[in-house]
Order: C-alpha cells, then structure tokens, then sequence
C-alpha cells in the first residue's frame, strides 16, 4: 500500500484530535477540583477563606492553627460531605446519560427513559406511604437506609424488567426497549399516582419533596454507601468504552467486531441501573444532568467513549456542584430543591436541542 | 482538626503552599468571629407558625432571629429571615443565623438536617404537634421552659383555657351541630378538605360545629366532586386568601359540587383569615369565637 | 480452487482443504413462518471471489448473516477454518471475518477516520499502531481525503467506502500460519458510482490475492461476471447453480432464476460473459431502433 504520505497525515490528525481531548480532560479535572473548593469555601455561613484553608489543611494532616469550632463543624458535617456527594451524584447520573445514549444510539436518551428513575420513584414513595405499616417489616430491618436500599432495587428491578420486554428471539430491539420503557414509566407512574392519594398530608410533603431532588441531606453516612455503590459503574463503565463505541455502528457490526453484544448490553444496563439507582435514592429525581453534561462534551470533544464517559463524570460532578451552590446560596438562609435548578437550566437546553434535531431531520 | 494537629510532618511539596498560605492568613485567626459580643442573649429560630406565636405570647421576640414560612403572625414575624419551608430546612442556612437555639415541630426536617445542626453544636428542641388542647398546652409548656419563661407561659396556657371554657359555656347549638365542610385550597377538580385529626376539625368542634369529613379521612385529602354532596354541609368553610383567588363566594360556588350542597344552595360560606384558622396557637379561642360567631353557634 | 489466479505462491504448509473455507452446510432458517433458506450450501475458498447473485427476496442476504453469525440458522451448520461457528469466541471470529453492512445506523459524529480505526477493535485497538493500517486502509478504498471529515456529513456512498476501509482495516495483517481470512460484501455496490462500483470490486481481487476469501452480494451480473472466480445463484432460498460464471450465467439459468430473457456475449476485452437482456416486443427497450 502506497500511502505513507496519507499514514502520516492521518496519524498526525488523529494526533491532534486526542491531544486534544486529553488536554480537556485534564482541564476538566481542574475546572471540578475549582469548583469543589468553590463549594466547600461558599455558603449560607460566612466563612473566611483563611479559616477554610485551615480545615482543609487541617484534613490534610498539616499544621495549622486553631478554627473557630463551629466553622469546622460547618466544612466537615455540612459542606464536605454535600460537596462530596454532589460529586458523586453529578457524575453518575451524567455517565449513566452518556451510556445509556450510546446503548441506544440516540442522543437523546435520558436515564429517566428506561424506567429506573420512576421504579426508584415508586419504590420511595412505597417505603414512605408503607413504611408505617405494611412494610414494617423492611423498614425496622433497615432503618434510615430502607429509602435508598428501596429507591436502588427500583430502579433495578424495573430496568430489568424493561429490558427483558425488549428482549425477544435473543435479541435486543432499541425502538421495543424504548417503548417498554414508556409502558412501564406509565405503570410506575400510576402506581406511585396511587400511593400519593393513601398518603397522608406529612408524607405527600416528603414526597414532594423528595421527588424535586435535594442534597440536602448528605452526611458522611450517605457519602459512604454511596460512593460504594457508585464506585462500580463509575469505575467499570469507562471500562466498556470501546464496546459502546462499537455499538453506535450497529449492533450487528459491533457483534461483527468481536463484541459479545447481547452480554454487553446487559452489563451495561446494569451498570447504569446502579448508577442512576443509587444517586435517585440519595438525592431523590434530579433530572437533566444525564441529557446535557454528555451533549456538551459530544459537541467539544466528539463522540468517542474513551473520552467521553470520564469527561461526563468531571463535568457532570462540577455542573451539579454549581447547580446546587445556586439552591443552597440563592434564597439563603433557605434553599432551592436543586432539581428546580437543573430544570430551569435543562429544560430549555433540552427544547433547543429538539428544535436543532428537527431542523436536521428534515 | 484544632491546633493540636501541629506535631505531623508535612509530606509533599505542596504541603509547603499551603503551609505559606496559611502563614500568611494566620493574623487573622486570632479574633474567632462568632464568640464576641459580651453575653449572648439566647438567638433563637422558630421553625412552627404556633411556636412563632407562642415566642411572641411570652414576649421573648427579641430573640427570634429566624422563622420557617408557615410562621405569618403577627406581621413582624414576617420581617425575620426566613429559613424556608420546615420539612426542607437548610443545615448551613440556619446555621448562617447563627442561632442557639432551634425550636421545631417533630415533622420538621429532613431529619439529616436537623442532626446535622445539632451536630454543630446548636441545641435542636423538637415539639410534638397535635391538633389538641392537650398538644397546645404541651407546646406552650416545651417553649416556656425553653426560654425560660416556664411562670409566662403558665400564665398564658391558663389565659386560654378560661377564654376556651367561657367560649364552650356560651356555645350552644339551636337542634344539631351546624355541618362544616373545610376545604383548604380549591382547584379545578382538585379540592383539599380537611378530615378528622386536623387543625380544622378541631376547631370546627370547638365552635360548636360537624366536620362532614370527620369519618371519612385523617388528615387533609383530595376530595372528589360527589364526596362533598353525600357530607350534605350547611357551611362551607375556607380561608380568605382561597376565596378572594377564587373571586368571591360566586367564583366558589361555580363548583358544580358545591353549588349544589345544602350550603351552596343557602350561600352559606365562611371565609376566615388562614393564618389565625389554621396556626392552633395562641390565638385559638380567638379562632373558635370567630367561627363560633359566623356558625351562628354564639350569641 | 487451486486455478484461482490470486493464490499465493508462498503457502507455509500444505493445510487441509476444510481448514481453508468459510462454508454454509445444508442451512435452513425459517422466521414467522416464511422460509427464508431451504438447504442452501455454500463454501468460499481462501484467496477467491465469490460472487452470490439472485432476484429480490432469494436470500442473500440471510445467507450472508449465516455466514456471518449474525443468524443462526435453524438447520445445518456453518464452519469457519474447519471448526462450526459456535465454537469460535466473537473476538477470533473477528480477527478472521469481516463484514460489509448494506447500512450502518451510525449516527455520531465520528470522524471518517475514527470510523475506520474501529475496525481495529478486535485487534484491541485502536492504539497508537493502527492509526498506521487505518490511514493505508482509507487509501486503499480512496477515502483518506475524508480522514478528518465528520461521518455524519458524508454522502451514502463515501459512507459505504468509509466502512469498506474499516472492515479492510480490521483484517489488514496475516494471521499466524497464514490462516485464511474472509471478507463478506453485502452489496457493496449499491451506493457508488459506476467508476467507485469498479474500484471497489477491483480492490476485491486485491484483497483475493492477498490470500481473503470474498463473498460479494451483487446485483449486477455483468459485475459478477468480471470480478468473480465463481458465482452462486440463489432463488427462493436455494442455491440453484454454483460454478465459473462462464458456466454459471448462461441464458437458460438466468431465464430460470430472475424470469429475464438474455443474450450472453463474450466481453471484448477480457473474456468473461457479458450478459445484455434481449429486447422483447412486449418491453421495448427505450431508444431501441427496432
């Protein structure tokens, strides 16, 4: 083959475009160590910055002097554990996005789609409609950790559920899949629609409540589980990377390149199910981070999936950061429930992009 | 993380920036900005619209640097930061008032929340809510001791008891109990009615009256258009502010399902101011009066 | 086989002919109860082109995604190299068969390039070696001034040679011991140009040479006729004929196979059968001067 001219060019591009992805990469990691300092430095407290780099100094094992006791108090019990858990929360949702979009080919795709955020749901409500009486058997077994442990298994059960629908012949049709997600979105809907009529006023506030999404409650309890359910997907996914790329030319050409694809689809749906599961229990339905955070990055960076899943954790760790410094911040001494927040800035990003899409399509 | 900390070697190279950053910044961690001020006088938050009023009963206002959103008596309450809606507080934004006292229903929250607050040394009092003389009494006695004020507060509890008993002397209904229903909003096919165990009930009884809900439910619930025909109610109660929005009693009752009651028929709507209705603090008996006197139930 | 002009000469070791074949036995596959393949039998040979011919609806295609493993078929039994299909991990299927779709979903906006350096994902890749066998790949299906180009605004055609330098790509190198390779071209002509339809079949022999079994679904018989060592007609899911297309494409089998009356002459310059349909009184050919 006569073409070193063209190997040449060709490697010199794609040398390019990769360093160019790395060097976003890396300037995505910085932006969410700012903004994560940013976040334990800023809030309703007035804290001198002095006196905040003395307790993360502090925490480093560095000698420092002594802070006023309730400034501590503030940064460890209050802003570190909600920083961390925004992270957490932020980042899994946006690589669960990211996924999801790639499993299903379609940009558009959103954690919500599949069911796991409305069987998280109705398993919530249940837990907090029932708690007090048909389900006291769970609850007394697990405590304050029955709302999330229940939200989780959920949203598993229904994406599970989903996607064996969808599942026929051994194969795993996208446009089944999606509309066995509407179906069971429905059902769950009707069930949790249910339980809000049996609950009473106190509970229909906690739902309420909960179901517009809060970090509200983070403590380093809820950082702890969390983080060890989220480590998995967070850890595995970008791991998968490579297949998902393969998988957006067609599930036949991804089998055509040696991808066990029927096995891979459902590890992935898994995965994701985890992700989305485990932060919908903790921060209850915070939408949007898991359409937006991979769109933005798919326009700076491209769709390849080696960048694209680590740079939708950074980003979308930072993004809800920012989101939930707003709530936390703007109406103080109370707080906006973040999920306001992410609507507010989702859903018009969300029309754009469908007007954009029906441009295109035409 | 207090100074004790100053024995550990510092490990990397950029323990030693933080090490000239904190050098630096370290004249001003002398003057801790939270202990100065001589004597603290007790700052207090207020995280129930009945505790708001009974701080305000016993005269230690002054202390109140903070309320919740269902704390909208007397007017100046309203003046006061308001620390948002009491089953979503915020742990840091009351701090930020930097209170030393937080005093609450025990269904406010979220519970993480309010441990956390506690967490950061603020003593979190929470009262147990219930819509009964009993309840009031107790909520009364929890504040007053809180404060301070425990012979204020007797005092108080024993001003309400004898309006309540005069009240209860004086009302007496002409044949049966005039039949109450309470709707809390109203919208399209969407009406929130008061059922048993709930500020409205009690106080419909106390004015002489029926809650028409009184067997149906616990609590505040939706209520289907038919519902409110088989309760037959001769009044039809709600607040002021759900009225004027509905424009007027005419707006009220172009509700197919209401117009049609005993009580649509007669145009026999009470509309009362919510806040004085709904609080079930110490402006009860002058709650009970009011209705007592619209219900024709008093002289 | 041992007359096909590509075979190499440098052969290590004499293998054993059902070692070198990609080979459909006796297939049968019936979905919702048509019968899309009814014992059709088929094997390419290392180092030929075998074009698969047949009206709409015969079951090329099926049995293209037989051989591919994209079906299975719900009789008889396909072998790849000597061992049934199912005996072999996706991953070393992939390293020894590629496969040319008729369409990609793909709907991102990879670059042409980035589209082509999948193709090394059984390989492991793409690492920083392949961007190497992806740029000679692009040159080879004349795509590398698409290099940079984003996939999702190229035309069908260079969609179809984009895709045609990733499956080149993902079969680029030997394999140990030489063992056979096999490309399957599900009409890779559909999209192109007549210059693009040749260059295409063109780098089909090429890659026959370089020891790759090619199976090629066409539609055109006269691009059969030239580029193929030997042709297999199928009709209602059976294999009506395999052979030479010198002793394949006559007039009667043709007549037989897609109901079309034909002249078979003999093409000027190279030889092969050149199949022109004759002109009928009920369908006059346009601008006939009869």
């Amino acid at each position: 083959m006569s073409s070193a001219a063209l190997g040449v060019r060709g490697a010199a591009a794609i040398f390019r475009h990769h360093s160019l992805q790395r060097l976003s990469l890396i300037g995505l990691g910085t932006l969410t160590v700012c903004v994560a300092l940013l976040s334990i430095a800023i809030g309703p407290v007035t804290i001198p910055v002095a006196d905040v780099l003395r307790v993360i100094g502090g925490l480093l094992g560095l000698p420092v002097a002594e802070v006023p006791p309730q400034y501590e108090a503030v940064i460890l019990n209050i802003r570190l554990p909600r920083t961390l858990l925004g992270l957490l929360v932020g980042a899994s949702l946006a690589i669960a996005g990211a996924s999801l979009q790639g499993l299903f080919r379609n940009p558009l795709a959103d954690p919500g789609l599949i069911g796991v955020s409305a069987g998280a749901a109705l398993a919530a409500v249940s837990v907090i409609v029932l708690g007090s009486s048909g389900l006291t058997f769970l609850t007394g077994a697990l405590g304050a950790f029955s709302l999330p442990l229940a939200a989780f298994a959920g949203g598993l059960v229904t994406t599970m559920l989903v996607y064996r629908l969808a599942s026929a012949d051994g194969r795993t049709s996208v446009t089944t899949l999606l509309l066995a997600g509407i179906a069971i979105n429905a059902l769950c809907g009707a069930g949790t629609g249910l339980l809000t009529y049996l609950a009473d006023d106190q509970q229909l506030r906690t739902l309420t409540f909960w179901s517009m999404g809060s970090l509200g409650g983070a403590t380093w309890a809820a950082v702890g589980s969390t983080a060890v359910l989220i480590a998995i997907p967070l850890l595995s996914l970008p791991l998968l990377a490579r297949t998902l790329n393969a998988l957006l030319l067609g599930e036949a050409e991804a089998g055509h390149l040696g991808i066990a694809v029927q096995r891979m689809q459902r590890v992935i749906v898994a995965l994701t199910a985890l992700a989305v599961g485990a932060a919908v229990a903790v921060s209850g339905i915070i939408g949007f981070v898991g359409l937006v955070v991979p769109h933005l990055l798919r326009l700076a960076l491209g769709p390849d999936h080696r960048f694209l899943l680590p740079g939708a954790a950074l980003l979308g760790g930072s993004l809800l950061l920012l989101a939930d410094l707003f709530a936390r911040t703007v109406v103080t001494p109370a707080e906006l429930p973040i999920g306001i927040v992410t609507a507010l800035l989702g859903g018009p990003f969300f029309l754009a992009l469908l007007m954009r899409w029906r441009r295109h399509a035409l | 993380m207090k100074g004790q900390r100053t024995g550990k070697p510092a490990r990397h190279a950029l323990a030693l920036v933080w090490l000239s950053v904190l050098g630096l910044s370290m004249p001003a961690a002398s003057a801790p900005a939270s202990a100065d001020g001589g004597a603290p006088s007790a700052r207090l938050v207020s995280v129930d619209g009945a505790i708001t009023e009974i701080v305000y009963a016993l005269g230690a206002e002054d202390r109140l640097v903070g309320v919740d959103t269902t704390s909208k008596y007397p007017p100046a309450a309203e003046a006061l930061a308001s620390v948002g809606y009491k089953r979503s507080l915020s742990a840091e934004g009351v701090l930020s008032l930097q209170p030393d006292l937080v005093l609450a229903t025990d269904d406010a929250g979220p519970p993480e929340v309010l441990r956390q607050i506690d967490a950061a040394g603020v003593q979190v009092e929470q009262v147990p809510d219930e819509p009964t003389i009993e309840g009031l009494h107790s909520k009364i006695d929890t504040v007053a001791r809180l404060l301070g004020r425990a012979s204020e507060g007797k005092a108080l509890r024993g001003r309400i008891d004898a309006e309540l008993d005069r009240l209860s002397r004086q009302i007496r209904p002409a044949g049966d109990p005039p039949r109450v229903l309470f709707l809390l909003h109203t919208g399209a096919g969407n009406d929130l009615a008061a059922g048993r165990d709930s500020v409205a009930d009690t106080v419909i009884r106390l004015a002489g009256g029926e809650n028409v809900l009184h067997d149906a439910f616990s609590g505040y619930k939706p209520l289907g258009p038919e519902a409110a025909l088989v309760g037959a109610p001769q009044v039809i109660l709600v607040t002021k502010r759900n009225l004027d929005g509905l424009g007027g009693i005419d707006g009220l009752l172009r509700h197919a399902s209401l117009s049609a009651t005993p009580a649509g028929s007669a145009r026999r709507v009470v509309a009362m101011d919510g806040p004085l209705l709904l609080a079930f603090g110490p402006r009860l008996a002058t709650a009970v009066a009011e209705l007592a006197a619209h219900l024709g139930t008093a002289p | 086989m041992s007359e096909s002009p590509g075979r190499p000469a440098a052969r290590t070791h004499p293998a054993d002919d059902a070692a070198r074949v990609l080979a459909a036995v006796d297939l049968g596959l019936v979905r919702r109860g048509a019968r899309l393949l009814h014992g059709a039998s088929l094997a390419v040979r290392a180092g030929e082109v075998l074009a698969v011919l047949g009206p709409n609806g015969a079951g090329k295609s099926t049995l293209l995604k037989c051989l591919g493993g994209e079906l299975s078929p719900s009789r008889g039994s396909v072998h790849l190299n000597g061992q049934p299909l199912n005996n072999w991990s996706p991953g070393e299927s992939a390293l020894r068969r590629a496969v040319l779709p008729q369409h990609s979903p793909l709907s991102f906006p990879f670059t042409a390039l980035e589209v082509t350096l999948m193709g090394r994902i059984p390989h492991g890749g793409p690492g920083p070696g392949d961007v190497g066998i992806a740029a000679e790949a692009m040159s080879a299906a004349a795509v590398e001034h698409l290099a940079d180009r984003s996939y999702t605004t190229l035309s069908g055609g260079e969609r179809q040679r984009v895709h045609l330098a990733r499956v080149l790509a993902q079969i680029w190198e030997h394999l140990p011991e030489h063992e056979p390779r096999y490309l399957l071209l599900d009409e890779p002509t559909a999209s192109l140009d007549p210059a693009h339809q040749h260059a295409t079949l063109t780098l089909a022999r090429q890659w026959a040479r370089r020891d790759v079994g090619v199976v090629v679904v066409l539609h055109d018989l006269n691009l059969a006729a030239q580029y193929s060592d030997r042709v297999a007609v199928l009709k209602a899911g059976q294999i009506l004929a395999t052979g030479t297309p010198a002793d394949v494409l006559q007039p009667s089998l043709i007549a037989e196979a897609f109901g079309l009356a034909v002249h078979v002459l003999a093409h000027p310059d190279l030889g092969c059968p050149l199949i022109v349909p004759r002109a009928t009184p009920q369908a006059p050919v346009a601008g006939s001067a009869r």
